[in-house]
């Protein structure tokens, strides 16, 4: 009787004190994850008329007028519910699928970025598409803050125009 | 070579799970608890096994530290006595078979009504406790009590309980500060045994009484007064670490039945043969 007593307790104190701030926590990032993809999607479809590629080939028929470096960087937070999740998946191992959104967002918004930069300067073309990576986001000896940085940058082609 | 535009649908995002993060948390969660719970029970069962065997000598090794911390945490007092109850305790060990052991108590400041049992044979009385008992064969109860506890090596298993407890808790909240705090607080110094180790501890801490006495008077006093008391809120904290006092009473009574135990008169305790009023001016200090 007095260890169902206590059961129920702790059961009540999880749900309270970790459960409820959890999905707090869920929803708020939630919330701001979809409205960044909704600008995320009505970016992408304005550039995607802009071609970009890992190749370092160009057009050898055209000629060029000018080009320039792009890039496009980002760094996207997490929060709570997700580091919280993430330590927990680190126990038992497997995918920790909590990062995915947040990896996926900053690797679109960075080549939106670049896009945009190239945009600017009417390019025709981005070659030598690059991505890259790293860590701004690690405190000085503490815990990782679960942070995500993505670089996009390549060379924006612009050719004369006839 | 052509460039093909091609935009990415919510649908066929390889890239993200299409499942809810958040019940893919909770699963998780899930098979943590029950990791640790395993955890939790082989290395528990593993601690019963091993605690028998454990030498005095480590178990001396390992008091050194925890009683450094009740020293350096809480205040001795001698308002009661502590030499007398010091010789009182003798006593009792001397009357324990096959014990070769030296046990030490001391009283310290606080206002919980609590006793531990520490490794090294260290007995530790809160003054609130003291504040509560009135004759001497009380006093001799609660000593046997842990007694009791270092008998059947409860003290260690605790220890060794609240060691993983602790370790459980770090996996959960990191090595924090907290977890730190935890188990300074509470992990060590409350040992929190099960209600099968108090019985047990009643029961040997009567027979111990009865041998010392030559009858078991005064043996369920403590826990009357207790049990008058059990709406306080100063009592719930005792109270979430022991059964309750009413159970006690009666369980100490059917033993004393059963085993036609005589319930002779009580001696007043020592620290109030003093007059009262000097005796009221030093527990004020």
């Amino acid at each position: 009787m007095d260890s169902m007593a206590e059961l129920v307790m702790t059961v009540l104190f999880f749900v309270l004190f970790t459960a409820v701030p959890l999905y707090f926590w869920y929803k708020i990032g939630k919330h701001f994850e979809n409205k960044h993809y909704v600008s995320i999607k009505e970016r992408e479809a304005r550039f995607s008329k802009l071609p970009f590629s890992p190749s370092d080939t160009i057009d050898e028929t055209r000629h060029v007028e000018s080009i320039m470096l792009v890039t496009g960087q980002v760094v996207i937070g997490s929060d709570p519910f997700k580091r919280y999740i993430a330590s927990l998946v680190n126990l038992v191992g497997g995918r920790i699928s909590v990062f995915e959104a947040p990896l996926d967002r900053a690797r679109r918004e960075a080549v939106l970025r670049m896009k945009e930069s190239a945009a600017k300067m009417q390019a025709d073309e981005v070659i030598n598409f690059r991505m890259d990576t790293m860590s701004v986001g690690h405190n000085a000896g503490g815990e990782p803050m679960g942070i995500v940085e993505v670089v996009a940058y390549g060379t924006a082609i612009r050719y004369a125009r006839q | 070579m052509k460039f093909v535009a091609r935009l990415v649908e919510e649908d066929e995002n390889i890239n993200v799970s299409p499942y809810s993060t958040f019940s893919a948390g909770l699963r998780v969660m899930f098979q943590v608890v029950l990791l640790g719970l395993g955890v939790y029970l082989v290395l528990g069962l593993l601690v019963d096994f091993v605690v028998p065997y454990i030498p005095p000598s480590w178990e001396d090794a390992l008091a050194a530290p925890i009683m450094e911390e009740v020293s350096a945490t809480r205040k001795n007092t001698d308002n009661f006595k502590t030499a007398e109850i010091q010789q009182l305790l003798d006593s009792l060990a001397d009357k324990i078979e096959n014990n070769s052991r030296k046990f030490k108590v001391s009283v310290v400041v606080e206002k919980d009504i609590n006793a531990l049992a520490l490794p090294g044979g260290h007995i530790v009385i809160y003054s609130e406790l003291l504040e509560q008992i009135e004759s001497e064969n009380e006093l001799a109860m609660v000593l046997a009590h842990e007694l009791g506890h270092f008998v059947s090596r409860d003290h260690l298993r605790g220890l060794g309980r609240s060691f993983l407890f602790f370790i459980v808790a770090n996996v959960f909240l990191g090595d924090s500060s907290a977890t730190k705090s935890l188990m300074n607080s509470s992990g060590i110094l409350q040992n929190n045994y099960s209600r099968e180790q108090e019985y047990a501890a009643d029961a040997f801490a009567l027979h111990l009484l009865v041998k010392h006495y030559g009858h078991s008077g005064g043996a369920s006093d403590f826990f009357t007064r207790l049990a008058a008391r059990e709406s306080l809120p100063d009592l719930v904290h005792y109270l979430s670490t022991h059964p309750a006092s009413a159970k006690r009473i009666k369980a100490i009574e059917q033993l004393t039945a059963n085993n036609h135990y005589q319930i002779g008169s009580v001696k007043p305790v020592f620290w109030k043969s003093a007059p009262q009023a000097e005796a009221t001016s030093t527990s004020e200090k």
